[in-house]
């Protein structure tokens, strides 16, 4: 399944869900990770990929060299 | 000859030899070897190398060169990455093991994706991303691998400006990381997330984050990470109006940047000691670092943040009374921001400053305010021209 088709069936709770997790001091995470299975993967990438769709559409597309904000490094490169 | 590692041709007696000798090392040393021969004499010496060292060691020596590359040349970088992905794609499970072919897949999609959105070209990094989270799946599942994956997710969403998915992307990431005992990683991902909350509007939140990394890292481990809570900081004291705090910073820190800096990251070092030396009202010195920046820029291609450069210059030869300098400039930069399409908001504000500065208007101010606005809508793509300049 490519990560396009995956946006489609995500569910607006499922999407919810994820958005809940917050901050490392909530340990929200946490409850997702005391039996890690395929399902919670699917579902944590199925969120991430309805992330990226959720840009506006029809909007001008962005600069392709927009590589960061202002002047900062990120770790990755 | 290829250009990729490939079979070795039948063997003579002293080939022979050379294998049994190799196959006695343990993989890792296989992995230096390769990586030694990649460095030092390029793929074609990767390609001439025993059969021992091709397959997954020459995959591994690909992986980390190319990441190695990243702040230097992002399209050696991609390149390395596609041959990563060339050699991982022939391995053959029945000889490795399908779970860990898969993995290494996953890792050389990932290197790849990583690597595009460093070249700028994030559709193909979100697609590269996209193929590694499928084999991901169909491999061990392992977390701290899942953990990377993430994090290169959360770079791609901040160079999408998707600051707020990025943020709590690295909250996963760090949690992850943490419940495994990684401290060096989970103080990384502390320095990632720090600085995209700098560019979420909250320097000083950024300030604090980005320390509470350094203090967990191994600097030994990578350098440049160290390097990069560094720069960051400096660049959020810019922003809060710490100008000598971030000064003071940026000196003690200078080798590290000749050591362990890029090309791109030595060309932000100057960007940042022109908004410095703007800020402390050194416009002389603030011209020379900000037009050495903008030339970095343009000489790497990268075309938007040239522009944003030029307009930081703007206000400081508009500072200097050079009008009709700044005038040029300012429509220059104009002319690249509507060549990119920039977003809507962005260029309502940017047609306005067009329009001032074609008409010889008293525009300092509105120079002011349209910089801080294309910096703001960086950060905040829901911002609109009417809330800011109405």
């Amino acid at each position: 399944m490519s990560s396009r088709s995956l946006r489609r069936v995500l569910s607006v709770s499922l999407v919810m869900a994820f958005l809940s997790l917050g901050s490392p001091a909530s340990g929200a995470a946490s409850t997702f990770f005391v039996s890690p299975d395929a399902s919670f993967w699917e579902l944590a990438w199925q969120w991430l990929t309805e992330q990226l769709s959720t840009t506006v559409e029809g909007e001008p597309a962005a600069p392709a060299d927009q590589s960061d904000a202002g002047w900062i490094l990120d770790p990755n490169g | 000859m290829s250009d990729h590692p490939t079979p070795s041709e039948p063997q003579g007696p002293e080939d022979e030899a050379l294998e049994a000798i190799h196959a006695k090392i343990p993989p890792d040393l296989r992995v230096r070897e390769a990586l030694s021969l990649l460095e030092s004499g390029g793929v074609e010496e990767l390609a001439d190398a025993p059969s021992d060292l091709k397959g997954i060691p020459a995959c591994e020596a690909f992986l980390e060169q190319s990441w190695k590359l990243r702040g230097e040349d992002p399209d050696e970088m991609v390149r390395l990455a596609m041959f990563a992905n060339l050699i991982a794609g022939k391995l053959e499970p029945e000889v490795h093991g399908e779970k860990k072919v898969k993995d290494l897949q996953c890792r050389a999609w990932a290197a790849l994706g990583n690597a595009y959105r460093v070249a700028d070209d994030l559709d193909a990094a979100e697609l590269a991303l996209g193929r590694a989270a499928e084999l991901y799946l169909q491999g061990s599942r392992d977390e701290l691998l899942g953990a990377h994956l993430f994090d290169l997710q959360a770079s791609l969403f901040g160079a999408r400006r998707s600051f707020a998915a990025a943020l709590q992307t690295m909250d996963v990431v760090y949690e992850i990381y943490e419940r495994c005992g990684e401290r060096h990683l989970a103080g990384r991902a502390l320095i990632t997330k720090g600085s995209y909350s700098g560019v979420a509007n909250d320097p000083e939140g950024a300030i604090r984050l980005l320390q509470r990394g350094l203090a967990m890292i191994d600097a030994g481990r990578e350098p440049r990470l160290t390097l990069t809570a560094v720069h960051n900081t400096a660049f959020f004291l810019v922003i809060c109006g710490r100008f000598r705090e971030a000064r003071s910073l940026v000196w003690q820190n200078l080798p590290r940047y000749e050591e362990h800096g890029g090309q791109l990251d030595r060309v932000k070092l100057r960007g940042l000691r022109g908004l410095i030396c703007a800020g402390l009202g050194e416009l002389d010195r603030a011209e020379e670092y900000l037009l050495a920046a903008r030339q970095g820029f343009d000489e790497a291609g990268v075309r938007y943040h040239s522009a944003i450069a030029g307009l930081d210059l703007a206000v400081v030869w508009l500072r200097q009374g050079r009008r009709a300098e700044a005038r040029d400039l300012v429509l220059d930069c104009v002319r690249v921001f509507l060549d990119l399409r920039i977003h809507r908001e962005a260029l309502a504000a940017v047609l306005v400053l067009q329009r001032a500065f074609e008409k010889g208007l008293e525009a300092d101010a509105l120079l002011d305010k349209a910089r801080d606005f294309l910096r703001r809508i960086e950060q905040d793509p829901a911002l609109t021209f009417e809330s800011y300049f109405l």
